[in-house]
């Protein structure tokens, strides 16, 4: 009997303990990320930058990097392995590929309590929280320290100017591993998509590179009405998987910020108000979604009939076989096309995202080109029990050197790293025609990525992202014509009404003040 | 006399086929009496040690499954049921105490959200298909095995070769098994048939391709289990009712059936299970997609692909519980249930 009380007090005590939480939970916005622009140095002329110098290292000093061994391959870490190996002869380079994405994001933290390597390579490592933990090393000495010293001065100088790591590294990336007033990671990869396009098909029929939106669906109809047969068939204008049907996300999340502006869409993810899903005051998005969904929902005859139906590899087959002229594209997509493109005998080329009639427009009257970064929050670390943290701080800053920087893109079929190439001797060495595509649109366009410093996304159950329903592409091409389809109107609606609906909850449940 | 159930089947064999008392305790050590203890004290030593000699046996082999299960079961459970009543802060790397947030958040989706109602309706067929289809073929293919019909042993191997390939080959030779370069749908073709449906992209075909290939991967391992069980079924039964010229159906379903009882009841509870369990066929099926389209996604499944960070175990932990507290009792209540039937017998 006396349990029996006991266990109902107790009961009570957790009950009313769980009410009273329930009105609290909230709290103010932890200033976790950091959005403040940092000056780097004017890199447009690099006559007369000399690299730092090498430091010495005793005989037998290891150096071991554990990567992820995906969509970039092993070619341009062996590559790097050889190079560093030359240049720092005392030092032995052990590389640990791992197929596991869960190697460095689930089970990283208990690896980095014992013995870790030294570097760890990969994309969704959690270093904020691996950074809380101290768990990986505080890099703001390796961003300060000097790369390259710039020996010819200038007009009110004549003292040479150091080129520091942060310097080094593209803009448009320092937002991603800069956590609580600190750099704890380095970018991997500058990427941009947009529509891979089959250059050989493209160059046999004359078909044009389209620049805007109106081009685009004009040559949709050309494709369509060409009739091209091969021997897959009639070739469609794109294949696409609906297992990764979020590859349509590089063109639509591209016209949302032609239209929207970056700032419009920097300011969209920090979360801080929920009016900004709604699509009556920030319309571009759903504009967006909009010229997604009349060019291919509302047209399934420009997409490859099995293409609902298909993986990412029997995309990718399908693509580089011929049986579509383009395909939605991320920066990886030519290197994973890579061995099927050459076994059929097809040269891939990117096309950027088409200009939308809205699209913003520069001081001269252009449209401003953007690109959107799928591999944006990509990442290096340096474990911070890592035997060797100091050789590990000099391969980054070998890394951040042009010529061996250079060893990425020339392993990757035109990926690149998010260190500040010298583009135009890029464009001017490149020999296949997606690096060339790429290396343009990375020197013309303005980059973003989604990650956002809202702990709605970092301490949220359910984090929040631009389509907080799913993205909707498979339902509405799969409800096309149907009675109730999923239109623009019904998507972005529903998008709405959930939101007004959780908003509440989910700032509490991430410890924000609604 | 006609008999009818096996009951009474186990009954009339129950005289026949039970030892004489004698052999009964043939070959055992009759315990001594305690006058007989004192007056041989040695033996009573002997059989205290052998008592301390098994009580450390038992100990030896209970302390690793107790351990695994006060680890694996209790310890995470419990932890998963305070996490549950939290929400994560990264800047402190912890969990802190919200209440009810994440069961409010959970219940709001619930009522609205299609993508989690869909998770639970597809976790929901999984009972249908896994007890209602796929169950009762096990049990008549095995009978069908046991009743030798012609190239049994071929079938057998046929059944049982899915259990014994790894899934994701499974999964993936049975995913490009259909499709325009897949042999089903050129078979198909030549036989005549055109349009085929997107059996990998449509949400009302998809799902029920998922569900056809759990029960041909899952086929095996139940006719293993019932063949086993039908192998102990006495023969006298059996001949006995070849004597009274009772049918096959009816031997299977009035007396085989009863006969296997227990091993149904188990098997039953396992694919009843697996409405909380099934995650890898999906996952597998449906190319690894984080967002797990046209309605294939499962309760597990879901947990499985949101968990990325600390900051998604409080909800996904809620959710998670949610679905066993509403389950569980179900399972235990189907238990009770089918174990009032045929308690006599049980091979």
């Amino acid at each position: 009997m006396r349990a029996k009380r006991i266990a109902a007090l107790a009961l009570c005590g957790l009950l009313a303990g769980s009410l009273c939480a329930c009105g609290g939970g909230g709290g103010t916005l932890p200033p976790a990320g950091d959005d403040t622009p940092i000056d780097q140095v004017d890199d447009t002329d690099r006559s007369g930058w000399v690299p730092f110098e090498k430091k010495e290292f005793p005989a037998g000093t290891k150096l071991r990097i554990k990567f992820f061994n995906g969509g970039y391959g092993d070619a341009w870490i062996k590559a790097m392995e050889t190079k560093f190996e030359q240049d720092y002869p005392n030092v032995d380079v052990i590389l640990t590929a791992s197929k596991q994405e869960n190697d460095f994001t689930q089970t990283i933290a208990t690896t980095l309590e014992g013995s870790p390597d030294d570097i760890y390579i990969c994309h969704n490592i959690p270093y904020e929280r691996l950074s809380v933990r101290n768990l990986v090393m505080n890099l703001d000495t390796l961003y300060n320290s000097v790369v390259y010293t710039d020996t010819k001065g200038t007009e009110t100088t004549d003292d040479d100017t150091p080129v520091r790591f942060v310097d080094r590294i593209a803009p448009s990336s320092l937002n991603v591993v800069r956590f609580n007033g600190h750099y704890v990671a380095i970018p991997e990869i500058q990427g941009a998509g947009g529509i891979a396009y089959n250059k050989t098909l493209f160059d046999a029929q004359g078909w044009e590179i389209p620049e805007t939106y109106e081009e685009l669906v004009a040559l949709c109809e050309t494709i369509k009405n060409a009739n091209v047969q091969t021997d897959q068939g009639v070739v469609t204008p794109f294949v696409w998987s609906g297992t990764v049907a979020y590859m349509w996300d590089s063109f639509v999340y591209d016209m949302w910020v032609q239209i929207a502006g970056i700032d419009e869409f920097n300011t969209f993810m920090k979360y801080e108000s929920m009016d900004l899903f709604d699509s009556e005051k920030y319309p571009a998005l759903k504009q967006a979604w909009t010229y997604w969904y009349n060019l291919v929902a509302a047209h399934p005859e420009y997409s490859n009939s099995e293409s609902m139906a298909l993986d990412s590899v029997g995309a990718n087959t399908a693509f580089a076989a011929g049986q579509a002229a383009m395909m939605p594209a991320s920066c990886w997509t030519a290197n994973e096309c890579a061995s099927m493109a050459e076994l059929f005998g097809t040269e891939i080329g990117l096309i950027p995202t088409p200009f939308v009639p809205e699209a913003k427009k520069d001081e001269n009257g252009n449209p401003i080109r953007v690109a959107y970064d799928m591999a944006g929050k990509d990442c290096m670390v340096i474990a911070q029990k890592g035997a060797n943290r100091q050789v590990a701080i000099e391969f980054f800053k070998w890394m951040a050197l042009e010529e061996n920087a250079r060893l990425f893109p020339e392993n990757t079929n035109g990926l690149h790293l998010a260190f500040k190439y010298d583009f135009d001797y890029l464009k001017e060495h490149e020999t296949l025609a997606w690096a060339k595509d790429t290396v343009k649109l990375l020197s013309e366009a303005t980059r973003f990525n989604l990650y956002s410093s809202s702990p709605l996304v970092y301490n949220a159950g359910t984090p929040l992202s631009p389509y907080p329903e799913g993205n909707m592409y498979l339902e509405a091409c799969e409800d096309y014509g149907k009675s109730d389809p999923k239109t623009p109107d019904g998507v972005f609606a529903s998008r709405w009404e959930k939101i007004q609906a959780e908003w509440e909850t989910m700032c509490l449940a991430a410890g924000v003040t609604p | 006399m006609e008999v009818t159930t096996a009951s009474e089947l186990s009954e009339l064999t129950s005289d026949a086929s039970a030892p004489p008392a004698e052999l009964a305790v043939e070959g055992t050590v009759r315990a001594p009496s305690e006058e007989q203890e004192k007056r041989n004290p040695l033996k009573k030593r002997k059989i205290t040690k052998g008592k301390v000699i098994v009580a450390i046996f038992i100990i030896l082999m209970l302390i690793y499954p107790l351990f695994r299960f006060a680890i694996m079961w209790g310890y995470i459970n419990i932890k998963a049921l305070y996490v549950s009543f939290t929400r994560y802060d990264l800047l402190t790397d912890s969990n802190i105490f919200a209440g009810f947030l994440q069961y409010k958040l959970l219940f709001r989706r619930l009522a609205s959200d299609e993508y989690t109602k869909h998770t639970l309706i597809t976790s929901a067929l999984y009972f249908v298909v896994t007890c209602g289809i796929s169950l009762p073929l096990s049990v008549i293919f095995s009978y069908f095995l046991f009743k030798k019909v012609p190239a049994a042993g071929v079938y057998r191997v046929i059944f049982y070769l899915p259990s014994i390939l790894p899934v994701a080959v499974l999964a993936l030779t049975f995913r490009y098994s259909f499709g325009s370069e897949g042999y089903v749908d050129q078979l198909l073709h030549s036989l005549g048939f055109q349009n085929l449906p997107l059996w990998w992209g449509d949400s009302t075909i998809t799902p029920i391709m998922v569900f056809v290939y759990c029960i041909w991967a899952g086929l095996g391992l139940n006719i293993v289990l019932f063949s086993g069980a039908m192998s102990r079924v006495p023969k006298e039964i059996l001949e006995y009712d070849q004597l009274e010229g009772v049918g096959m159906a009816r031997e299977l379903f009035q007396v085989m059936l009863p006969c296997i009882w227990p091993t149904f009841v188990t098997t039953f509870m396992l694919g009843m299970t697996s409405v909380l369990t099934v995650y890898l066929q999906p996952y597998f099926l449906m190319d690894s997609a984080t967002t797990t389209p046209f309605n294939t996604c499962t309760i597990s499944l879901y947990i499985f692909n949101n968990y990325a960070t600390p900051a998604q175990a409080p909800y996904l932990a809620a959710f998670g519980l949610f679905c066993s507290a509403v389950f569980v009792p179900i399972v235990l209540g189907t238990r009770a249930f089918l174990n009032r039937f045929f308690r006599d017998v049980g091979y």
